[in-house]
């Protein structure tokens, strides 16, 4: 019971953070330019929704976040596109950016709690806790017993919803015109150009798309733990990377709706495999290097496989 | 391009980590064939630093001296503040009696993570509970020790030395929530009683040294920086820069002091260690953390660097060192850990 | 259904003007091609002949001249604009095509310019004219719509481009060796369905060779660039009266005169 307990929560984080997953594929595969952005727009998205929430708007505070993250996106494509700088720099910049203005939006500070200033029964100045979806929605499992009785199923559960709809809006939009166009940029800018299609705005559109992904991420981070801190947002990019990477060694490349669900099973995957690392007694240095070399194995699969598939059928080379 | 990008982050190392290994506690692994009445006890850290370090270790054998059966896990988050909930979950599935997290975020987390639970916590070292969000109505289960330094005191310490001091500087980490807490403080103090300052921050320790001689050239007569746990790690780039200036360091935490600060009226992290070690044997015993506002200071620690001092020049009366204990002599000695 | 006359007056280009490398690539080049017609086009390396398709298709821009396509100025559109009129298919086959994605998806990408107003970009209608298109070509590429374009030979892909470039229906088609890197029987077989396309729909084209038997064969005119200019012009019975062997020679007196000079 123990175990279907941790199993849980490591699941209900990786699906938190598979949006993420979800944006970092977007421009790692499919838009194939790294892109830096995304650990300032993952703390850019938190600290929007945070600021939304406290307003009281707890759902409007997730698009809030989202838009959030397709700004910062537009800025570091308008970088790329228009100023010509590398992707890899334009994403460090706005990332570097996007620190000052996190702190701006958190009034100065650099931890942010989601609660706001009432009164209580007896008259006194009191800090209420701001209602937030996972709040909410878990009102709706008060006095249930079993499984999800458990605030991380909940958690799950409805992060699962979302997911769930967002990869499934994905897989369609990514079939549609503006979908295949910004596809096609990732493959050859030139052929896009050649259909007269504008590739600086295709690659603008994935930009943001990717970019606000990665801030709903955040947003719905910050909902669930209740605080929004500027620490939050160390090494995210490099946790998408292995997500995504790992998604796709083990669920194989099966096409573009495949790549999306096996970046959602990557993440999945992923926070489980850390989640196993601390259950076993391994000593703090030792699980980020258990973390690298996962890395490590995921890319040499490919290598691997093809080794031996070539050895079977004597060196013929394709 | 791609390839190289993932390499780079492999380099970087990913994921997150965490430690078992305490002093002289066990593993979290519940041994079940022990008898039910072992008290589990988990301390977490969001990283590993000689302030909170002091604070756990300070906790570990005061509580293994009470003669109590008590088991206690160690966890360190190593930097990584998405390996808290995780550490957490671990915590809480495998049925922890108490936690004591570390610092505001760990607190944070706890929260969350033991929401609905009656799971008491035990914070560590957070400055401002309040804005923190622990002392709600929905905080039934938790009390702690806060490191709050109070603003007048930092005032009257620098003051105390230099009665004719113009100008303050403050120097802090942006992303330090209590540092940041700390110097807002401060600086509210300082508006009210019409004391001028300038206030420099950093993102990271790279721009420390540009930061303290940017403060220097706009005249300031004194450095104060709170217990800042990235600054306190560099105490040895911020203390050349200002003293060459002649320019005395204040600073919020004894540690910073031992490595070089001038002066402290801080936080003595031993003696928050042990308010925590007394709360938690309160709650053991049967105290419901309801009834437990949380605590701050008792005592505040005062402690002052001879070395230091000869550094910059210092020629204050002995008067202004009455109260203050010496933690580093003038030919460098330290007390600092006895 | 047919092309538009193509005008280049007055183009010029420098490189790196003003430094030891300075070279004019094209020196007040005129061109005047009516509507419809198939011009080849010869000439040695660094005559001129890739900067002068580039200026046009818009990835470079003239220090001086103009281009007009039909009755409208062009030199100053940009590159995806001017793409909405005109296509370039290239030597290497996989220049102009999107490798992970299947060949009715890099058709659909192909016909944007065109195509009916649905949603999904790959819809039944649009498939519908491909599979007609395909078919044409007698290479059974209709039924191999959802290949992914990396999986075709280089022939294949050659006229799945050739298609892509034309079926928007251009107002001028551009070709730079575009058989070049086929093999003997695939190039045949590529170059056969582009007169065929090209007759059919009466799109003016330029393509550029270095195969003295189809510059002369193919089309009806042929024009030689050396330095920048056009030096040779040949249509009607003069072109006829050419072999491909007279035509060599003048090639390469060019050449020698260029190196004695």
């Amino acid at each position: 019971m123990v175990y279907l307990s941790m199993l849980i929560s490591a699941l209900s984080q990786g699906m938190l953070y598979a949006p993420m997953a979800l944006g970092v594929f977007v421009t790692f595969r499919i838009l194939k330019t790294p892109d830096l952005t995304v650990d300032g727009s993952f703390v850019f998205g938190m600290t929007v929704c945070a600021a939304v929430t406290i307003a009281g708007h707890p759902v409007l505070a997730l698009l809030a976040g989202t838009a959030a993250g397709a700004l910062a996106g537009f800025f570091t494509a308008l970088l790329q596109t228009k100023l010509r700088i590398e992707p890899i720099l334009s994403g460090i910049l706005v990332a570097a950016g996007l620190y000052t203005v996190n702190y701006a939006v958190l009034g100065g500070q650099s931890n942010l709690y989601l609660q706001y200033d009432t009164v209580n029964s007896a008259g006194a100045a009191v800090k209420a806790a701001s209602p937030t979806i996972y709040k909410n929605f878990s009102a709706l499992f008060a006095g249930t017993e079993g499984v999800l009785a458990d605030s991380n199923a909940q958690v799950l559960l409805l992060t699962l919803i979302i997911v769930a709809a967002l990869t499934a809006g994905l897989g369609v939009f990514f079939f549609t015109r503006p979908g295949m166009a910004i596809r096609a940029t990732g493959d050859n800018e030139e052929m896009v150009r050649s259909s007269s299609i504008n590739a600086d705005l295709t690659r603008t559109a994935g930009v943001m798309l990717a970019n606000a992904l990665v801030a709903l991420s955040g947003a719905l981070l910050c909902q669930q733990q209740r605080y929004a801190d500027l620490n939050c947002g160390s090494s995210m990019l490099v946790m998408g990377l292995a997500s995504v990477i790992i998604g796709q060694v083990l669920f194989g490349d099966r096409g573009m709706v495949g790549g999306l669900i096996s970046a959602v099973g990557g993440s999945l995957l992923y926070r489980i495999i850390i989640q196993a690392a601390y259950q076993v007694d391994m000593p703090s240095y030792a699980v980020k290097l258990l973390s690298t070399l996962i890395v490590v194995a995921a890319l040499a699969v490919p290598l691997v496989r093809r080794k031996l598939a070539r050895g079977q059928r004597g060196g013929k080379a394709q | 391009m791609a390839s190289a990008l993932v390499i780079a982050g492999i380099l970087a190392g990913c994921g997150s980590s965490s430690s078992n290994s305490a002093p002289s506690g066990t593993a979290s692994s519940g041994s079940a064939a022990s008898a039910q009445e072992t008290y589990k006890v988990a301390i977490v850290q969001p990283m590993s630093h000689t302030s909170l370090d002091q604070i756990r270790d300070t906790i570990v054998s005061k509580l293994e001296a009470s003669g109590k059966s008590i088991e206690i896990a160690t966890e360190n988050a190593n930097g990584d503040s998405t390996a808290l909930s995780t550490i957490l979950s671990n915590c809480k599935a495998e049925g922890v009696d108490l936690v004591v997290p570390i610092a505001t975020s760990t607190a944070q987390s706890a929260k969350t993570v033991f929401d609905g639970d009656s799971t008491p916590i035990v914070f560590a070292a957070v400055s401002d509970p309040t804005a923190a969000g622990l002392t709600g109505d929905d905080c039934q289960y938790i009390t702690g020790v806060s490191n709050n330094i109070p603003a007048a005191e930092i005032v009257k310490l620098i003051f105390n030395f230099q009665p004719d001091c113009q100008k303050i500087g403050f120097l802090y980490t942006s992303s330090e929530a209590n540092s940041v807490s700390t110097i807002n403080a401060a600086k509210a103090y300082c508006d009210q009683e019409g004391i001028a300052y300038e206030e420099v921050s950093i993102a990271n320790l790279s721009e420390l040294q540009t930061a303290a001689e940017t403060l220097i050239s706009r005249g300031v007569d004194a450095l104060y920086t709170g217990n800042d746990n990235s600054i306190a790690s560099a105490m040895a780039t911020y203390t050349d820069v200002a003293y060459a200036a002649g320019i005395p360091v204040y600073c919020g935490a004894d540690s910073m002091v031992a490595d070089g600060g001038f002066a402290t009226i801080g936080v003595n992290y031993v003696q928050l260690g042990e308010q925590v070690a007394d709360l938690v044997l309160k709650v053991m015993d049967g105290a419901d953390p309801a009834d437990l506002p949380y605590e701050t200071l008792s005592d505040y620690a005062k402690f002052v660097n001879l070395q230091a001092a000869g550094r910059f020049g210092a020629d204050f009366p002995d008067s202004a060192y009455e109260g203050y204990d010496v933690l580093v002599e003038e030919d460098g000695t330290s007390h600092f850990g006895a | 259904m047919s092309g538009s006359t193509l005008s280049v007056r007055g183009l010029t280009k420098r490189f790196e003007a003003g430094t030891v490398n300075e070279k004019l690539a094209l020196d007040h080049l005129d061109l005047e091609v009516p509507a419809g017609q198939f011009v080849t086009v010869l000439g040695s390396n660094g005559s001129g002949k890739s900067t002068l398709f580039n200026t046009i298709l818009g990835r470079l821009s003239p220090d001086s001249g103009s281009i007009l396509l039909g009755e409208e100025d062009i030199t100053r559109q940009k590159d995806y604009q001017r793409a909405l009129n005109m296509s370039c298919l290239y030597q290497n086959p996989l220049r102009g095509t999107a490798p992970t994605m299947t060949l009715e998806e890099n058709l659909a990408l192909a016909y944007t310019r065109k195509a009916s107003k649905s949603f999904f970009a790959v819809n039944r209608r649009d498939n519908a004219y491909f599979r007609d298109l395909l078919a044409t070509l007698n290479m059974g590429l209709e039924d191999r719509m959802k290949t992914k374009m990396g999986l075709l030979s280089g022939g294949q892909r050659q006229a799945a481009s050739l298609l892509m470039a034309t079926v928007a229906q251009p107002k001028l088609l551009l070709l730079d060796e575009h058989t070049a890197a086929l093999d003997p029987g695939a190039a045949e077989k590529v170059m056969e369905v582009t007169e065929e396309i090209v007759t059919r729909d009466k799109i003016t084209t330029l393509m550029i060779t270095h195969d003295m038997d189809y510059a002369l064969s193919v089309g009806s005119r042929t024009i030689m660039l050396d330095a920048g200019r056009v030096v040779l012009d040949l249509s009607g019975e003069e072109r006829k009266k050419m072999t491909a062997g007279a035509l060599a020679e003048l090639f390469y007196a060019r050449s020698r005169r260029k190196r004695n000079a």
